[in-house]
């Protein structure tokens, strides 16, 4: 059985009244769904809650959920939308990155010199995902993911195949550029 | 020079031969692209290795307590109609059956009830009483379908409309 026939399996239960398909369903895509919506929010209590507003308005959409189709295109548009929606409400954006990345660095203090350019690298692209656009961000959230295929992400962000694929290059690109100019910051504030 | 597509295509193992000796060429070259695709290649890696983020431990529980478990759907009226429908037929049946043997057994016996009174009270029950109910009864059904096929979806229609 493979991860959609999983899903539908689950969803079939659900729809008969089985109380532990709802707690099966939420544990196997919670992550995936938080990791979306923080992605694109940037702040993880507002993540939490856009995941959640996602499995409600899966668990109230049953009926019109097309068996045929693959369950985590349907869930990550879901989660995907309401992010949207969500960030177009927050329009001021509540950055927790600095307090945690300071508290990432002071924990992480005993580590090698290579561990901690790694630590930074990985503050840095956070940091950069930032800067990007929410369709960006979530193109490459998708991408990265690698639970949805280049057609999935297409369907999920509605736009065509080509054109997400061209959208993921973009954003990429944006992405370096980002990390070139924050790195580029860190050495002369460090010099 | 290759394109930003095409180097994306080399890191994500999608790119034809043709660009992969073009790459390979470029990266003993030019220090320039060597610097650049180094650069993209570093993001790319970077990408890949970003957590999968969780949310909080009281996720599920919080999600659970929220949510209004759907009861079993019960079949609706109308789609049990049919069997409804069969189940009286079936009842009326049994019942003309066991009534008739009943008084054809009774005509047998030692009573002397004229044959033909029995059988009078058989055709009127028939004919008239259990065709009547038969007459109602469809009636009904088609009613029903009548509501569910037509009333109902104008109904909600104009309610989508007004909405």
């Amino acid at each position: 059985m493979n991860d959609n026939q999983k899903d539908i399996n689950l969803l079939n239960r659900i729809r008969t009244g089985d109380k532990s398909a709802y707690k099966e369903l939420i544990n196997r895509h919670k992550d995936y769904a938080f990791t979306v919506a923080y992605r694109i929010l940037n702040n993880r209590e507002d993540a939490e809650e856009v995941a959640q507003d996602a499995f409600m308005q899966v668990f109230g959409a049953l009926s019109s959920f097309n068996s045929e189709s693959k369950f985590t295109t349907w869930f990550y548009r879901i989660v995907f939308n309401a992010a949207l929606m969500q960030k177009r409400k927050n329009k001021v954006e509540a950055v927790d990155i600095e307090s945690s990345s300071e508290a990432f660095m002071v924990s992480h203090s005993s580590d090698s010199a290579e561990d901690l350019r790694k630590n930074e690298r990985k503050i840095a692209i956070q940091k950069a995902l930032q800067n990007l656009s929410a369709d960006d961000t979530t193109m490459i959230t998708l991408f990265y993911l690698k639970e949805l295929s280049l057609e999935e992400i297409a369907e999920v962000t509605h736009v065509s195949a080509e054109t997400a694929k061209v959208k993921i290059h973009r954003a990429r690109k944006r992405l370096a550029e980002e990390m070139k100019k924050l790195l580029k910051d860190e050495v002369k504030s460090l010099l | 020079m290759l394109t930003d597509e095409q180097i994306f295509d080399i890191l994500d193992g999608c790119a034809s031969k043709e660009i992969l000796s073009q790459h390979q060429n470029l990266l003993t070259e030019s220090a320039e692209y060597k610097a650049y695709f180094d650069e993209l290649e570093a993001v790319h890696f970077d990408l890949a290795d970003l957590n999968i983020e969780k949310p909080s431990a009281e996720f599920t529980e919080n999600l659970l307590a929220n949510i209004a478990y759907a009861p079993v759907k019960k079949k609706s009226w109308s789609s049990q109609l049919t069997w409804i429908f069969l189940a009286l037929m079936s009842v009326f049946f049994v019942v003309t059956i066991g009534l008739a043997v009943f008084y054809f057994s009774n005509s047998t016996s030692a009573i002397a009830i004229p044959r033909v009174n029995n059988l009078e009270v058989i055709n009127d029950f028939s004919t008239d009483l259990l065709v009547k109910v038969i007459l109602l009864i469809n009636l009904i059904v088609i009613l029903a379908i009548f509501d569910k096929k037509v009333l109902k979806p104008y109904f909600m229609n104009r309610k989508v409309r007004l909405s």
